[in-house]
């Protein structure tokens, strides 16, 4: 598991702000109101992935990993700077339209967070790195998604990165028309007090 | 300038009001508008003070009016900007109408997108008879929702809908 990108936490990523500010937002419950931050798609998108990183599952990694508190840690920090870089717009992906005057697009942003909630919301995982391949910017497009994950300690590894699989496609062919090809999911981390030497859990 | 003002404000109200839409976000960020609105309110208030004539009122200084015109339009213009629809004019004089939005997670986003550009072309295609003082358009509409509102002699407006965020909190039947 590598450390921070320092680039992932430019602050120009998200319109100006950076990950710790955003995280001492959330945790001010978002008092007072900062229209900067909740007008920013960039800052929203890393807002509720933020949120859902500090629910059970945070609370599991952070009170119960003490013996493996730095790697956890790193690991963390790792997941924030991919949130701060995946947050960003990136390309825009096309929507079909009858009229040629009509551009309908989503961000690269939009997308990756759909893939990160959809993957966060299955048992317990934590979706680490988000990644699109192939040129989102051309309808019909072979397009491979791969994620990495942190899953808890005594699932059931292929059948957890199935049902992750499965969120992420179902919600992609939902919310976007590209030609998917694959899902590739990688647990690359298990959260739990009784983590094993990161050999052992790939 | 103005006129475009007013028309982004009914644009951004009437996609607010679309099934999906859960925001409307401003088509540049804050701080490039808030920098943005700081330079207009600096030079109009050089303006004005410059120009050392009572100007007759029709329309010029308003914000800029403030003698302390550092603070006003921080808090005023940019904070709660209603107008984040965009509408600018292309060198052909077509209006450029450009929309970023949020969707709800159980509102699937082409429909949604769809949905928005169909009410923001149907909004301009009733406005357009009305503005265009030229008339003579005598609606040569060609069907199958055609943004076709004035004829040959207006070009067709373009349209630019984003989706930026996909509203996960309303994302049902994930969590399992």
């Amino acid at each position: 598991m590598t450390d921070v990108e320092p680039t992932g936490l430019d602050p120009e990523d998200l319109d100006g702000h950076t990950m710790d500010e955003l995280s001492d937002y959330l945790d001010a419950g978002r008092r007072p109101r900062d229209e900067s931050i909740e007008s920013s798609p960039g800052c929203r998108i890393a807002l509720d992935a933020l949120a859902r990183l500090r629910s059970e599952s945070w609370a599991m990694l952070e009170g119960e990993a003490l013996p493996d508190s730095t790697r956890n840690h790193a690991w963390i920090k790792t997941v924030l700077a991919n949130i701060s870089r995946e947050s960003r717009a990136g390309r825009a992906i096309p929507i079909s339209h009858p009229e040629p005057d009509v551009q309908l697009r989503m961000t690269e942003g939009s997308v990756r967070g759909l893939i990160r909630a959809a993957g966060d919301a299955v048992g317990g995982a934590l979706i680490g790195k988000v990644d699109l391949e192939g040129d989102v910017s051309v309808p019909g497009e072979d397009i491979t998604v791969s994620v990495t994950a942190s899953v808890p300690y005594g699932e059931n590894l292929t059948e957890l990165a199935q049902r992750i699989r499965e969120s992420i496609a179902a919600e992609l062919l939902t919310h976007t028309e590209l030609n998917v090809t694959a899902v590739n999911v990688t647990v690359d981390d298990i959260h739990t007090a009784r983590t094993a030497p990161p050999e052992e859990t790939r | 300038m103005t006129e475009h003002r007013e028309l982004s404000r009914k644009l951004t109200a009437l996609v607010s009001t679309i099934a999906g839409v859960v925001e409307v976000y401003p088509s540049e960020p804050l701080v490039r508008t808030v920098a943005r609105d700081v330079l207009a309110a600096a030079a109009a208030a050089a303006d004005s003070v410059a120009g050392s004539v009572d100007p007759d009122g029709s329309g010029a200084p308003d914000i800029a009016g403030a003698p302390d015109g550092s603070e006003a339009p921080h808090d005023s213009g940019a904070a709660v900007d209603d107008a984040r629809v965009k509408v600018t004019q292309d060198s052909s004089g077509a209006l450029v109408v450009t929309a970023n939005i949020g969707v709800a997670g159980d509102h699937p986003v082409p429909e949604t997108l769809r949905a928005v550009s169909h009410a923001l072309s149907g909004y301009l295609r009733e406005r357009e008879p009305a503005s265009a003082s030229t008339g003579a358009s005598t609606g040569a509409n060609t069907g199958a929702g055609a943004i076709d509102v004035a004829g040959a002699s207006s070009p067709r407006p373009v349209i630019s809908v984003t989706v930026s965020r996909i509203d996960n909190s309303v994302m049902p039947g994930l969590l399992d």
